[in-house]
């Protein structure tokens, strides 16, 4: 493995740049949503509050760790791990750097596509594995969430395949760099992605596998310490993957006008859009309540999919045309 | 409309007015009527125990202190108010015949090492009593 | 008391066994109350109340007491709506020892109670909000109240334990600054409550949540003793305001806010009662700008604040007897009953008859049959205070 495959691993988009988003994106959300409660947000840790996760992560992991005892404790202990680990392949596979993703792999979309579809599996084993009344809850509406909106995102990735006559990401990349930004031509699957990445992330109005008043704190009810750690930064690191997803497929990826120093094909691109997608979705929260479990399903068969296939429908209009 | 409540965000989001008093930097505004901790007037108080007798948690004790002289308190006893027991209810304050008894609209700060360091004297209470004066004039 | 019976049924050959899910007494987003709750796949069953974990023992501690010396006790029933709590125990006592309040009196009495109603309904409003992860309507509710209460401290003194009505009339007079206070605060008021209205009442996905939810049919909230704006909000107009006409109501002329046929929303389901307390606040406001304005035209001669002399509220003694006296607090009607065996300064008994009780007794009738998730949207939609359920 040649020095830059191997930096691409370990830092970018590797091992550490989750550690750093994960942090540097709750911080930022944090506030982003004191913006908008007219409140200030974290101040003290740092200059600007930006040492403040780092602070709950160390205070998180100095706390005992618990493994309940009717718990499955292989399951228990691996399975969360296991998320971050689909994720960060699925990562790897997307095209970051101009040079290339890290894993080559033909049809890197479907690639993408097929690592997101394991996610419900994994939530639901995770929560099974904790033998706890409310993690189990927690489980089976994160997989009745995620089950409702795939047929909605699959229907809108096969779109965008479908337009650009390739299953392959940077394909994408390249019909981008000659016509313009996706999201110009399919607006439509850029909102459906977006509402996709609000279910998968367990977001509001989303947020039902977490929702406080009813259950207690969903899948993670029962992890302490360094499993919490883990759990909660599952959901940045797939607020990451998607975030990058769609900065790739609508917004163009590492393709931008050339200003300065910064060229036409830089990495500096990806990271702007990447940190404008997050940043949305932090905003988005603010104005958002709570759906029950069984509006989120209809949300997804009924909206989604309609919306989806509208899509679809224009995508084919399209090709057509051309 | 979910939409205004998004746009609401948004236009939060770039025209944020932050209503925040970050204590302890800066201090909190009362009303001057607001009643927090106790003063004492010594001159004014006559022993005559009536704080004590009414106080519903039983957070009065009359000490004796020499020092505070007052001709008109032959036993030279005065209240003592223990802020571990203290439901700062001012049934107290409202009973004292005289008077001497009194607010000022400083909050008391609870984080102190020992409840002992809680027991307001009538020392700790007629220092209070000199700043709500001294602000007044 | 709590425990069901958990069995199982057979059904197609398979086994299904009871689901019993306890939303005890340390669960987030709740009150120190236990729900213990059976579940059938997403739906309730059956559903068990396990209170008295803020047991306070209010109505035994105030047979030791002296009238004066039960202020703080009569206030801490519920303390998020502590002045209405109170007036009803000082009218009750000043019924029985016979005293009559001057008119100034009454109308600070009432101007301090619609104040306290504001803070509690915009508790209320700001909790359904964060329960329903709406974050934003929480800290504009919470900021909104936070006004309140500066206004409620210009006045009283305090803004919970606030110890401004006792037997004979009122501790201090109300200060010279307090107009400017009350228009000052009320404007922020107002603009955190336009917001509160648009990210809250009017965003669809809150209420997707809250309408056609647990509807109250008016014959069932009457008997079940269900009072306050949760009956109103079933559309039927009674408030104790109104039904007793106590204190200075009949002279501003009090219209009570009742629910009626809306377009979105139904008679008696979870939106109609808060969208009741909403405007109930808007209608406390005009209520206190009205009030102001007479205290203040009151000449200076004739703002007495006691009615009998101070020395003798400390030993107020009760003659044999008994006297009850209602309120209408921000969850509904609040009664006292004191008997007075001999002369004495303790009363022999007092009975406090609180909202709560009846509201959860409602809230365990409307949860059954609706899904897990709509369990809190009608309990914060009926407002029940857990100080209030245990005393």
């Amino acid at each position: 493995m040649g020095m830059e495959k191997r930096m691409m691993l370990v830092f970018f988009p590797g091992a550490t740049s989750f550690i750093l988003y994960s942090m540097l994106s709750m911080r930022l959300e944090r506030k982003t949503l004191a913006r908008i409660h007219s409140r200030i947000g974290p101040k003290h840790a740092g200059p600007r509050g930006i040492l403040q996760t780092l602070y709950d992560l160390l205070k998180v992991l100095i706390k005992q760790l618990i493994i309940p005892r009717r718990a499955d404790k292989l399951a228990y202990v691996i399975v969360p791990q296991l998320a971050i680990v689909f994720l960060g392949v699925a990562l790897m596979a997307m095209p970051i750097r101009p040079q290339g993703p890290f894993l080559e792999i033909p049809h890197s979309l479907l690639f993408v596509a097929a690592v997101f579809t394991a996610m419900p599996v994994i939530f639901a084993v995770a929560a099974r594995s904790t033998m706890n009344k409310y993690s189990i809850m927690g489980g089976a509406r994160s997989i009745i969430s995620f089950v409702a909106f795939e047929t909605a995102k699959l229907v809108t990735i096969a779109s965008i395949a479908r337009l650009v006559g390739s299953r392959d990401l940077e394909a994408i990349l390249e019909r981008q760099n000659s016509h313009g930004p996706l999201a110009l031509y399919l607006p439509l699957a850029f909102i459906v992605l977006l509402i996709v990445t609000l279910v998968e992330t367990e977001r509001p109005p989303f947020d039902a596998p977490e929702a406080e008043p009813e259950v207690a704190f969903g899948l993670a009810t029962e992890y302490t310490s360094v499993m919490l750690a883990v759990r909660i930064a599952t959901g940045y690191v797939t607020l990451y993957a998607l975030s990058s997803l769609l900065s790739i497929l609508f917004l163009g990826g590492y393709y931008g006008i050339p200003i300065g120093p910064i060229g036409e094909k830089s990495v500096r691109w990806f990271i702007l859009k990447l940190a404008f997608v997050t940043r949305l979705f932090f905003v988005l929260r603010g104005g958002l309540a709570r759906y029950r479990p069984d509006q989120i399903a209809r949300y997804g068969r009924r909206i989604a999919m309609v919306l989806a296939y509208i899509n679809l429908l224009r995508a084919g209009y399209l090709v057509l045309r051309r | 409309m979910v939409f205004r409540a998004l746009l609401l965000s948004l236009k939060r989001f770039f025209v944020s007015k932050r209503e925040v008093t970050q204590i302890p930097e800066e201090p909190i505004e009362r009303h001057p009527n607001a009643r927090l901790q106790h003063t004492l007037d010594p001159m004014k108080c006559i022993g005559c125990r009536m704080c004590e007798r009414n106080c519903p948690n039983n957070a009065i004790t009359m000490v004796k202190r020499e020092e505070l002289d007052n001709p008109k308190n032959r036993l030279k006893i005065y209240p003592q108010i223990d802020y571990d027991h203290c439901a700062f209810c001012s049934i107290c304050v409202f009973v004292c015949p005289t008077g001497a008894l009194g607010h000022i609209n400083v909050a008391p700060d609870p984080s102190v090492p020992f409840s002992e360091d809680l027991i307001q004297t009538p020392q700790k209470m007629y220092e209070r009593y000199k700043i709500k004066e001294g602000e007044k004039v | 008391m709590g425990m069901m019976e958990l069995g199982s049924r057979e059904k197609d050959g398979k086994v299904y066994y009871d689901f019993m899910l306890n939303r005890g007494p340390q669960h987030p987003g709740y009150g120190p109350v236990r729900l213990i709750v059976k579940v059938n796949g997403d739906y309730i069953e059956d559903a068990r109340l396990d209170p008295g974990y803020v047991h306070r023992g209010l109505e035994k501690l105030m047979e030791y007491r002296t009238a004066l010396q039960n202020i703080p006790l009569a206030e801490r029933a519920c303390f998020i709506d502590s002045i209405n709590s109170t007036r009803a125990y000082v009218m009750a006592v000043e019924k029985l020892v016979g005293i009559e309040v001057p008119e100034y009196v009454e109308v600070l009495r009432t101007l301090a109670g619609e104040l306290n109603r504001i803070v509690s309904h915009l508790t209320r409003l700001g909790m359904a909000g964060g329960a329903m992860s709406q974050h934003t309507a929480f800290m504009r509710s919470i900021k909104a109240r936070e006004r309140a209460l500066i206004a409620l401290e210009a006045l009283t003194g305090g803004r919970y334990g606030t110890e401004f009505i006792i037997p004979g009339g009122l501790t201090n007079d109300m200060p010279q600054d307090l107009p400017d206070i009350i228009e000052r605060e009320f404007k922020k008021i107002e603009e955190r409550l336009k917001d509160v209205e648009t990210v809250l009442l009017k965003n669809r996905i809150f209420q997707s949540r809250l309408i056609g939810v647990g509807i109250l049919k008016p014959e069932e909230a009457i008997e079940l003793g269900v009072t306050g704006p949760s009956l109103r909000g079933s559309g039927v107009r009674y408030d104790v305001r109104e039904a007793d006409g106590y204190g200075y109501y009949k002279e501003i002329d009090f219209e009570p806010v009742v629910a009626e046929k809306g377009d979105i929303y139904e008679i008696g389901d979870c939106y109609a009662r808060v969208r009741v307390r909403y405007q109930e606040i808007r209608r406390s406001m005009e209520m206190v700008r009205k009030l102001v304005k007479i205290a203040q035209s009151f000449p200076k001669n004739e703002r007495k604040i006691l009615a009998i002399p101070k020395p003798r509220v400390a030993t107020l003694t009760f003659e044999p007897g008994e006297a009850y006296a209602r309120t209408e607090r921000a969850r509904g009607e609040m009664l006292y009953y004191i008997v007075a065996k001999k002369k004495g300064p303790y009363p022999y008994r007092v009975k406090i008859k609180s909202p709560s009780p009846t509201l959860m007794q409602a809230f365990l009738k409307l949860i059954k049959g609706v899904r897990i998730a709509d369990i809190p949207a009608i309990h914060l939609s009926l407002d029940e205070c857990p100080g209030d359920l245990d005393r």
